[in-house]
């Protein structure tokens, strides 16, 4: 095995000492383990002995040593060590220890091209490619600055719709209504999936995508953004939201925000933390929370003056409404609705809506199956588990997806599933189970009318998966790459 | 590289004391401060102590193995510069209101050997290389067990020169 090589970059208040003397500690442990390090200082001489681009390119994992801000959005897509300068002055060796650990982690991910995570060392390394081309063309194309960030959040996130989404269509294998059973492993089951793993989601997306803007000062006014987003129920839309806004706040306090020497500690802990969380959660109650509220009961009035009329257009709304937000205010409108239904004895609009909130992961699943060349790397993984989760009526598997490249996905399967709910209610199919997907389908008298809705379900599934193709083949050749990280 | 500056442009033997007095950190660093005034390079050791207290509440400066390298930044520094002390009593050395605010507390052990490092508020480049020569220095072991075994200020000196020569 070649010398591995780690890079790293110390930084301290006064940047006198400890940014030297964690220099050399570092320096003297890497050499101790064997491996080739590289030390950016960041001293009050200034930036010396400065990676590359090649540096960072050709090392296999990164320690920051600092105690003030340093820039990393350099060091995206490698496995990063974040230590204070303290820590590496008193324990080196550790730091080198686990650095060359995550370092054996991602090799080893990228070493058996049969595994399903493959290729997550090249899209890495591919990846880094991109953003640091990115970084530099950055006044040229700020749209690519924001698919980047787009991408890091969503990359982030997949482990959790994944694991919660599957747990939550486990539970239901018991049976659709195991769950509410307390002590139960169905019960279990639903906890960790949808109120744990689930609940995580947009906080996660929204928490990456602001630490993708502006590193570490992003993670914390990101994530809380972000569950104010599924507290106000703005769902994804409302995370991207917030994810943007802290990033950008957190980005514009730490380059603005000028302290005395002696206080420059507090930034990083208390004012930038405290500043752009306060920002970000006031903005996200009040200029985000306010029209969710009203564009939500203004549907919900809608929906209602809309029942009686005709089915085959009620369908098609049902459908645009399940798909256009994925658990925000204009999906819950429609969902809540059709549930409310169910109680007067009125199940067809609860049909429509199941075989809408199917179609978008299954349609997308479909997508990458038969057009893998569309899709990175992390959404052929996302794309298997989205079967699962289209048929278990988790319409989150898709949001990866629309998260990543909302422009092309969201119409796609808001076409999608105008046609599943359309083709249900057209036919009067009835369904009195408000969840479940394929679970429930196969139980006599919870639905009339099989077939159909089997047709109604595959129709939006190809529509969305034909839609997304065509619509992912206009991107260009520079932009796909950029989108799409690695080449397989 | 151009090795302009010297290891005697920044430290005197004045300012080298092997038997610091007190115990107590505040003390110490103050005593230093005085020996960097009586060699011209600060004007102010009260005032350069505070600093140097100062940037100790930001985190101890109490890096392990035995060395503190107290530091201040101030226009009461004429020269940029930096003084010695030894206790072999140790010098305790506590991390007192140390918020996690970058540098690590480092707890309440005793330290025996201290630079106190003086900078003005516009250091020249080739001042803070050899600070910073110094502070990659005292990473290595056989350097601080030199540092503690030399008998007088002038073989102090000697090795410091030697040591931090570029």
């Amino acid at each position: 095995m070649a010398e591995r090589k780690i890079v790293a970059v110390t930084s301290c208040p006064t940047g006198i000492a400890h940014t030297y003397m964690a220099a050399e500690a570092l320096s003297k442990a890497g050499a101790a383990a064997g491996a080739d390090v590289k030390v950016e200082t960041r001293g009050s001489i200034g930036a010396e002995n400065e990676l590359t681009a090649a540096d960072i390119a050709a090392a296999d994992a990164v320690i920051v040593a600092a105690d003030t801000a340093v820039p990393e959005e350099r060091f995206a897509g490698k496995p990063v060590i974040h230590a204070s300068t303290g820590q590496a002055i008193k324990d080196s060796a550790s730091l080198v220890a686990r650095a060359l650990a995550g370092a054996d982690a991602a090799a080893a991910a990228g070493a058996s091209p049969a595994a399903a995570g493959s290729s997550a060392a090249t899209a890495a390394s591919g990846s880094y490619l991109d953003q640091v081309a990115a970084a530099k063309a950055e006044q040229k194309s700020r749209q690519k600055g924001a698919y980047r960030h787009l991408l890091t959040g969503v990359s982030f996130m997949i482990p959790f719709v994944v694991a919660g989404g599957i747990l939550i269509a486990l539970s239901f294998a018991f049976g659709i209504t195991a769950f509410e059973e307390e002590g139960t492993l169905a019960a279990a089951l639903f906890e960790i999936g949808a109120r744990s793993a689930f609940a995580l989601m947009v906080p996660i997306l929204s928490g990456y995508i602001a630490f993708s803007i502006a590193d570490r000062p992003g993670l914390a006014p990101g994530m809380i953004g972000g569950v104010i987003a599924g507290s106000i129920g703005a769902g994804f839309l409302g995370g991207i939201i917030s994810g943007f806004l802290a990033g950008y706040v957190a980005l514009w306090l730490v380059r603005n925000i000028k302290l005395p020497k002696a206080a420059q500690g507090l930034l990083p802990v208390l004012i930038v933390p405290l500043i752009s969380t306060a920002a970000v959660g006031l903005a996200m109650i009040y200029v985000v929370g306010e029209p969710v509220q009203y564009i939500n009961a203004r549907l919900t009035e809608f929906l209602q003056g809309l029942s009686g009329g005709s089915a085959l257009v009620l369908g098609v709304i049902l459908g645009v409404m399940m798909a256009f937000d994925m658990g925000g205010p204009v999906n819950k409108a429609a969902y809540t609705f059709s549930v409310g239904l169910l109680g007067s004895g009125v199940n067809e609009p609860m049909a429509a809506v199941m075989a809408a909130g199917m179609t978008p992961p299954l349609g997308l699943a479909l997508a990458t199956t038969l057009w893998p060349r569309r899709f990175t790397e992390e959404e052929h993984e996302a794309g298997r588990a989205a079967w699962v989760l289209g048929a278990s009526f988790i319409t989150e598997g898709a949001i990866p997806f629309a998260a990543a490249d909302p422009l092309r996905v969201l119409p796609s399967i808001i076409a999608g599933s105008a046609v599943a709910g359309a083709i249900s209610m057209a036919a009067g199919i009835e369904l009195n189970a408000p969840h479940g997907g394929a679970f429930v389908l196969a139980i006599p008298n919870v639905l009339t009318n099989l077939p159909i809705y089997l047709v109604a379900i595959a129709a939006g599934s190809v529509v969305t998966a034909v839609t997304v193709a065509t619509l992912k083949r206009r991107v260009s050749v520079g932009e796909e790459a950029a989108v799409a990280g690695a080449p397989a | 590289m151009a090795d302009t500056a010297t290891v005697h442009e920044l430290i005197d033997v004045a300012a080298i004391d092997l038997t610091v007095e007190s115990a107590e950190r505040d003390e110490a660093i103050l005593a230093l401060a005085r020996r960097l005034q009586a060699t011209g390079r600060v004007t102010n050791a009260e005032a350069v102590t505070a600093a140097a207290l100062e940037r100790e509440a930001i985190g101890s400066t109490n890096v392990g193995f035995g060395v503190a390298i107290p530091h201040a930044k101030s226009e009461h520094v004429a020269r940029a510069g930096f003084a010695f002390g030894r206790r072999a009593g140790g010098i305790r050395w506590a991390g007192e209101a140390v918020a996690d605010a970058g540098g690590e507390s480092t707890g309440d052990h005793d330290v025996d050997l201290v630079f106190l490092i003086a900078s003005p508020a516009q250091a020249s480049d080739d001042h803070l290389r050899i600070l910073a020569t110094l502070a990659r220095a005292l990473m290595h072991e056989e350097f601080r067990d030199a540092l503690r075994g030399t008998s007088t200020a002038e073989e102090t000196l000697s090795l410091l020169a030697e040591r931090l020569s570029a």
